[in-house]
């Protein structure tokens, strides 16, 4: 058991009270009454209030909104996370030359090549699908994504990603946490600590799972060392959304008298304890809980959207997996609406346990998989853009690494962190641009390398965080996500 | 004679200290000039509090003598008199009795224990309590998972596949048992740092199990990553990770900071991080036989001696029996000759022909057949002979260029590196996990014994080389222990592995002169985690076939040159295994050539029959004196004598009664012995000593960049640590006795503080894993050094006692209701204790709690882990195949599997750790999720209808009220207050009609039971 307060190290004092400031003071200043140092959830504010507050009393509780270290050009983050490695030369990285060497030994094409994961190097293999320019912009595209090609205008396509691990468990973490380790917390649960929900009802970080739990599983979205709070939540795109969310069995009128129960005696133990926060989080927990029993079922339930929106966002395709991802992103803008801070979606069971890792059958793997997610995406974009959200969403389309120019054996390719492609769109990127080459083959990123922690550091910049400002001390040092490097990418800032 | 083609080694040993990387160029990370101001910033640093000698001052004044006489109390009183506060008012007994059991045990009182507390007037009845507590089994079930929390401990290694650690559990219940007995703390600490190392192991009373070697399985509860990519890149992870780990939870020092670069804020250099990676890389990973090792060392040891001691009485038996025949060795040689070539001489007429010569016809056909197996087999002494061409062709024939047999043809040879020569007993350190492979590498001459009682002698070892002892064949582990995951697994090597030392490799191309069956695994960078694409070239399986001589296998790890490595060599199956060498060439060496040693001028076959009796004698004659091994002719006369003993029909013709009595008492005693031997054991993950490894300091903390040699040893800034530079073992265990030296003053901070933390819920240092100069400052300094001091020199580092001591102090006796405005306000954090806090129960604690209350508790300790329940929240890749029941078997939750991917979701929403490095301090988090397990859990459900239905049970007949207090007292160790009862008559009152009458009485309980398992005051402890 540990102390009544919390036992974070937080030397900012951003999560609780400043210890100088009298608890007497400190519950004069709470608005609703309960005095609280751990007060995380949640009451109902509505979210332009929320997002208009200030430095207030509300900066005790951890996931009150928190104004930024500077005027933020995004507020939320949709992070569409293609896990097992999009081929960046078979989506938006256009390379010619693959074309012109295709069945070559890559030795002698490209030269010395770097390890790789099977080490089974097959010759250099042009891309099955066929590049065109769209938009005003002329962004390539490869026609694996139709749909989202006739956004391209609004896509920031950064071409020279690379990351420090070839193995998806470490290039997961490293990408959700900027390190490659287990345990570290995710960049969801950074945002939420540095800015707080805008929601009192839902979590400020939630992962939307399609059925796909990424390689390293639930820790891509954990908190590490920062208080549990900042978890991603998981709720599943299908099924039962959130462990205990939906009462076991029992009538409404039921669990009601229980609750009511529980209530009345809290109330008569806190009378007899004295007015200890912990106890009076819990109250308040107990009665937020209730409540999310019933907005949760409410988030998840589409009837409410219409038949053209359901439409757009592919949720009558005839491909199942399509259906879901549809129904992910779907879901994502309606957490986007009600606050959600940070929404991260996995992708569908498309190929087993094989997500976009096209180690053989690149054709039949991508394809699959970019069939699931193309429309849905697109119509996220468009309906965003739409509704006016996108001008303060930003979307961020990534995987953990790239894939390999060369093949692996006859037909698939290997993983490559040398050099991958990536896109962003929508709150204070610029669209319609690319940023960053890689060489002749898509191999090595040679121009413009961006790192994990630069991505990092401009999501951070885009919501008004300054990476160098959020830290969190815990093991003698203060920690940061991008660890001790990071550079925004002022280039692509709209 | 024969020689076997082997190198004498003369440089293993300087290989092992340090490879390649000292001969590259060492790029310094820092000029000179900063290395004096280092210097200057560590003497600096070093005056930092922690850093500084334990005083044992002498408790302070106080002006209310009479709050308590306790000298830890009076510390606390001045501090708050200094303030001006007062401590405040003690709680209720009944208050303090669900206190203490939640603090002391984990589990609430029952209701027989609050009547019985309550019931006693006696002065001492809180001391008699406390000591029931501390003298249960659960008290080491609670504190283990204290001690869980700094060890990351977990049964699966994470990552992608979630491979189990196989038989990780051993490990937790060492830490009960160890608990339970309250061994000393530095006994225990140093059991984790050189348990398997300690010339006097903890073993079981009982089965004789070593207790100690079971703690050092702790370095291998990280994580593990199958397939990487970068072998090396990814073992410096994971030792980093043993440094964190080591260096918070016993010294509460933050050294893995220093990787990359200097301490920013402590005295701690980059050097200092390296010296303790030196003894990770010297120390190996092993399923250890624990519950065999002790009693088959000490059977091994028995057998030692009783073959030393039959060992020539069957020589001097074999001696005196063949003596008379030795003469006539020459005359059977030509008769069998002249037979092999006679096509008349068959079987069938060969008891018939009597012989002018005297010779037996029977023993004779026993030597033709001799010479027809010898003509095939090149490694048989008689093979010259046997093919020497027929008697008509010219008797001056060209004997065959003979050699002796101690040349060195690949030591000599450049290129060719020796890694391990076991046919040199001083070459190399005799590391070898269990018996299997006896005390020592065997050399020429040693005899070498069955299993077979009718045959008990198997004759000679001729060469020299570490040898698989047949007595130990049926070595096997327990039905249901685990295999390790992946590859590896596929091995049965507990107890039955010999390793070389640790070296770099050059070229990769790998040798070994074996005979037999080996399986060898290839410790590169100490991957253990072998599966997926990358790596399985480090195991390999080789036979030599049926042959006896020795030949040369190769393994290719040309991958691998450059990494670090040893290599493990175990047997398989019933088969036979000697390993002689292990080198590295770019060529396979070419195999040993049997080659005889045979007088240059006895051309013709009586000279070569005569050189052979005369040598057959001589050997004989070194038998009778158990002289062979170690003399001068030792390969000449190990040859002949154990041809001798092999065929031992040619020359005795039947065994003698003398014999045969020492072979009978012989076999009767190693009957005995093999009855005392352990075959079966279970086994459990530990460490295995291997040679010493000293790291480079690497620049930037790039295994790519290689500075500086860190020699082993403790950080510096502690007075005990002086540098370790032993080759032949790791030095942990002399790390482990500096360690817990009484002059290093961390050690017993820190863990007081721990304990402190615990019973109190804030640590006098409330940065529990953090000493260090970003940690807090003692709130308390002088109480902090008060408690260490009487725990390291009065208490005997008791653990038992130290707890003991706090509960019974009145701070710990305080009521916990916040105090007046001004308290508050000059103690807000309470930092200073004015009253006891108000805290949750962990997770494990809550789930216990359900369980204890409701009566389903299983109070069985230890064994292997029940499977998670799984849900649909429970998910992803490496996903148990079976899950386990949602009440766990009602076993305390300490006993959950620790799924690394997969832990249970009730324990992450009450803050478990995630295991990935030490958690001195758990987050206390106060979220939704966890009043929507308490609405919601199905476990909650099920186990208040398991509630109810016991409160029936057990109050037959009883009224509301009496039924409200039953419930009351066992869920919260007091009865309800007179609105609380009110409170939940009309609830029940409500509930009734809301049931259906199918739904019994139990279900309304069953719902206000539930009701009282969701409410705060079940959840946290006043």
């Amino acid at each position: 058991m540990s102390g009544d307060t919390h036992s974070t190290s937080d030397p900012t004092g951003r999560l609780f009270l400043n210890p100088l400031i009298g608890r007497r003071e400190m519950l004069r200043r709470a608005a609703n009454g309960f005095g609280a140092v751990a007060l995380t959830a949640l009451f109902n504010r509505h979210l332009s209030a929320a997002l208009a507050s200030g430095p207030d009393s509300s900066r005790h509780h951890p996931l009150a909104p928190t104004p930024p270290h500077a005027a933020p050009r995004a507020r939320q983050i949709i992070f569409l996370f293609m896990e097992g490695a999009v081929s960046q030369v078979d989506s938006f990285d256009h390379k010619p030359m693959l074309a012109q060497y295709h069945g070559r030994d890559p030795r002698e094409a490209i030269g010395k090549l770097e390890k790789t994961q099977f080490e089974n190097i097959g010759k250099v293999l042009k891309s099955p699908w066929n590049f065109a320019q769209h938009g005003r912009s002329g962004l390539w595209v490869s026609d694996l994504f139709p749909h989202i090609a006739r956004q391209a205008d609004d896509l920031c396509v950064i071409r020279s990603m690379v990351s420090n691990f070839p193995e998806h468990t470490t290039a997961n973490y490293f990408l959700h946490s900027g390190s490659g380790l287990q345990g570290r917390p995710s960049m969801g649960a950074w945002v939420t600590y540095g800015l707080g929900s805008c929601n009192d009802d839902l979590p400020g970080y939630v992962v939307l799972n399609g059925g796909q739990i990424p390689s390293g599983g639930l820790d891509n979205f954990g908190s590490g060392y920062l208080p549990a709070t900042f978890q991603g939540s998981l709720l599943h795109a299908k099924g039962t959304p959130l462990a205990n969310v939906v009462p076991n069995g029992e009538s409404a009128a039921v669990q009601a008298v229980k609750r009511r129960l529980v209530t009345r005696l809290n109330r008569q133990g806190l009378a007899e304890a004295g007015h200890v926060d912990a106890l009076e989080a819990a109250i308040t927990n107990y009665e937020l809980a209730a409540r999310m029993q019933v907005t949760i079922p409410d988030l998840m339930d589409l009837t409410g959207e219409s038949a053209a929106t359901q439409r757009l966002y592919g949720l009558d395709h005839p491909y199942e997996h399509t259906r879901t991802y549809a129904r992910e992103c779907l879901l994502a803008r309606r957490l986007i609406e009600r606050g959600v801070r940070f929404v991260e979606l996995t992708i569908p069971m498309v190929d087993g346990y094989n997500r976009w890792d096209a180690h053989g059958g690149l054709i039949k793997n991508h394809g699959d998989n970019a069939r699931a997610v193309d429309q849905p995406i697109a119509g996220l974009l468009q309906d965003l853009k739409q509704r006016g959200m996108l001008d303060d969403t930003l979307v961020v389309w990534a995987g953990e690494f790239g894939r390999t120019p060369f093949a692996q054996g006859s037909d698939g390719r290997d993983h490559n962190e040398f050099g991958f492609t990536i896109w962003m769109a929508g709150g204070g990127i610029r669209g319609g641009m690319t940023y960053g080459e890689t060489d002749d083959w898509g191999y090595r990123a040679v121009k413009d390398r961006v790192e994990i922690h630069d991505l990092h550091a401009t999501m951070l910049h885009l919501l008004g965080l300054d990476h160098e400002r959020l830290t969190y001390r815990f093991s003698g040092r203060d920690m940061r996500l991008t660890d001790v490097r990071g550079n925004v990418l002022r280039e692509i800032l709209a | 004679m024969i020689c076997l083609r082997f190198p004498r080694v003369s440089f293993a040993i300087g290989m092992v200290a340090l490879p390649l990387l000292t001969a590259l160029p060492t790029r310094a990370t820092e000029p000179v000039k900063s290395a004096v101001a280092w210097e200057e910033t560590f003497a600096r640093r070093q005056q930092w509090w922690s850093f500084q000698p334990i005083r044992n001052p002498v408790p302070p004044n106080v002006q209310d003598g009479g709050w308590s006489g306790h000298p830890l109390d009076r510390f606390v009183l001045a501090r708050l008199e200094e303030k001006g506060l007062r401590p405040a008012p003690p709680a209720d007994p009944r208050t303090w009795l669900r206190r203490v059991h939640y603090i002391i045990t984990g589990l609430p009182p029952t209701r027989a224990d609050l009547h019985a507390f309550l019931g006693d007037r006696a002065p001492d009845a809180r001391a008699k309590v406390v000591d029931r507590l501390l003298a249960s089994p659960h008290f080491g079930e609670r504190w283990a998972r204290h001690w869980m929390d700094l060890m990351r401990y977990a049964e699966s290694r994470g990552h992608e596949g979630d491979y189990a650690i196989a038989n990780v559990w051993q490990y937790r219940d060492y830490l009960v048992r160890a608990l339970n007995a309250d061994v000393p703390y530095d006994r225990f600490l140093l059991e984790h740092i050189a348990g398997d190392l300690l010339p006097q192991p903890r073993q079981d009373p009982a089965t004789t199990a070593n207790e100690s070697v079971l703690a050092t399985g702790w370095a291998f509860l990280g994580e593990e990553i199958h397939s990487p990519v970068d072998i090396r890149q990814d073992e410096c992870e994971r030792i980093d990770n043993k440094v964190d780990v080591f260096s918070k939870s016993f010294l509460g020092l933050t050294v893995s900071c220093a990787r990359c670069h200097d301490h920013k804020f402590d005295p701690i250099s980059s050097k200092d991080y390296y010296a303790l990676t030196g003894f990770f890389l010297s120390s190996s990973y092993r399923q250890a036989r624990f519950e065999s090792m002790e009693q088959n060392h000490g059977v091994a040891l028995e057998l030692d001696a009783w073959r030393a001691r039959y060992r020539p009485q069957f020589g001097a038996a074999f001696a005196d029996a063949a003596r008379p025949g030795l003469g006539q060795i020459a005359d059977y040689l030509i008769a069998a000759r002249a037979g092999l070539q006679d096509a008349s001489v068959t079987p069938s007429n060969r008891l018939a022909t009597a012989r002018p010569d005297g010779l037996d016809p029977d023993r004779l056909a026993r030597w033709i057949a001799a010479l027809k197996s010898a003509a095939g087999d090149e490694t048989d002494p008689l093979h010259s002979f046997a093919r020497l061409p027929p008697l008509a062709a010219d008797p001056s024939i060209d004997i065959p260029k003979t050699e002796t047999g101690n040349s060195p043809p690949i030591s000599g040879t450049p290129g060719v590196r020796i890694i391990a020569d076991f046919s040199d007993p001083t070459a190399q350190p005799w590391q070898s996990d269990g018996e299997a492979f006896g005390s020592r590498p065997l050399q020429p001459g040693d005899w070498l014994f069955t299993t077979d009682p009718q045959n008990p002698v198997a004759g000679l070892m001729t060469y020299g080389a570490a040898h698989r002892d047949p007595f130990w064949r049926k070595l096997a582990t327990t039905p249901g222990n685990e295999n390790d995951s992946g590859q590896l697994g596929a091995t049965s090597r507990a107890g039955q592995m010999l390793r070389t030392p640790t070296v770099t490799l050059h070229g990769g191309r790998l040798h070994y002169l074996i005979r037999g069956q080996a399986r060898v695994y290839a410790a590169v960078d100490s991957h253990i985690m072998v599966e997926g694409p990358l790596h399985g070239r480090l195991l390999q399986r080789f036979d030599t076939g049926a042959q006896r001589r020795p030949t040369w296998v190769t393994h290719d790890l040309t991958p691998y040159a450059g990494h670090r490595l040893h290599i493990e060599f175990s047997p398989m199956g019933d088969a036979d295994l000697d390993v002689l060498q292990v080198v590295e060439s770019e060529l396979k060496p070419a195999d040993p050539v049997p080659a005889l040693t045979l007088p240059k001028h006895a051309p013709s076959p009586s000279g070569l029959a005569q050189a052979i009796q005369w040598a057959a004698s001589e050997a004989c004659r070194h038998l009778a004196g158990d002289s062979i091994a170690g003399s001068p002719r030792t390969s000449q006369c190990a040859l002949w004598a154990d041809w001798l003993l092999r065929n031992r029909a040619l020359v005795i013709g039947q065994e003698t009664a003398e014999w045969t009595r020492i072979s009978q008492e012989f076999v009767a005693g190693c009957e005995r012995l093999a009855g005392q031997a352990r075959w079966e054991s279970r086994t459990a993950v530990a460490m295995f000593d291997g040679t010493g490894v000293d790291e480079n300091v690497l620049v930037r903390g790039k295994p790519s960049q290689p500075g500086a040699i860190a020699p082993r040893s403790l950080p510096s800034a502690f007075s005990a640590a002086t540098p370790l530079r032993m080759t032949a073992s790791s030095g942990r265990h002399e790390l482990g006795l500096q360690l817990v030296d009484p002059a290093n003053p961390l050690v017993a901070r820190v863990i007081v503080n721990r304990v402190w933390h615990h019973v109190f819920g804030r640590g006098l240092v409330a940065t529990v894993d953090n000493f260090g100069a970003l940690g807090e400052r003692p709130s308390h300094p002088e109480l902090l050094d008060h408690l260490a001091w009487k725990f390291g020199h009065e208490d005997g580092w008791s653990l038992k006692r130290l707890v003991r001591q706090l509960v019974l102090s009145e701070t710990f006796a305080q009521g916990s209701r916040p105090g007046d405005d001004r308290t508050e306000e000059l103690d807000p954090n309470n930092v200073l204790l004015h009253r006891m806090p108000v805290r949750r129960l962990e997770a494990e604690v809550i789930r216990d709690a359900v369980l204890a209350v409701s009566g389903r508790l299983n109070p069985t300790l230890g064994g292997p882990p029940v499977p998670v329940h799984l849900t649909e929240f429970v998910v992803g890749r490496g996903r148990p195949d079976k899950g386990g029941p949602l009440d766990g078997d009602g076993r305390r939750s300490l006993y959950t599997a620790v799924r690394r991917n997969f832990l249970p979701t009730l324990m992450l929403t009450f803050d478990t750790p995630t295991p990935f490095s030490t958690v001195g301090r758990r987050n206390v988090t106060n979220v939704p999720a966890q009043a929507l397990a308490l609405m919601n859990d199905p476990l909650f459900h099920e186990q208040a209808l398991v509630w109810a239905t016991r409160l029936l049970h057990e109050t037959p007949g009883a009224g509301v009220p009496e039924r409200l207090v039953w419930l009351y007292e066992t869920a919260y160790g007091r009865p309800p207050t007179a609105e609380e009862a009110s409170a939940c008559a009309e609830t029940l009152a409500e509930l009734k009609p809301l049931h259906g009458d199918g739904d019994g009485e139990a279900a309304v309980w069953g719902d206000l039971c539930h009701a009282l398992l969701s409410a705060n005051d079940f959840i946290y402890v006043r």
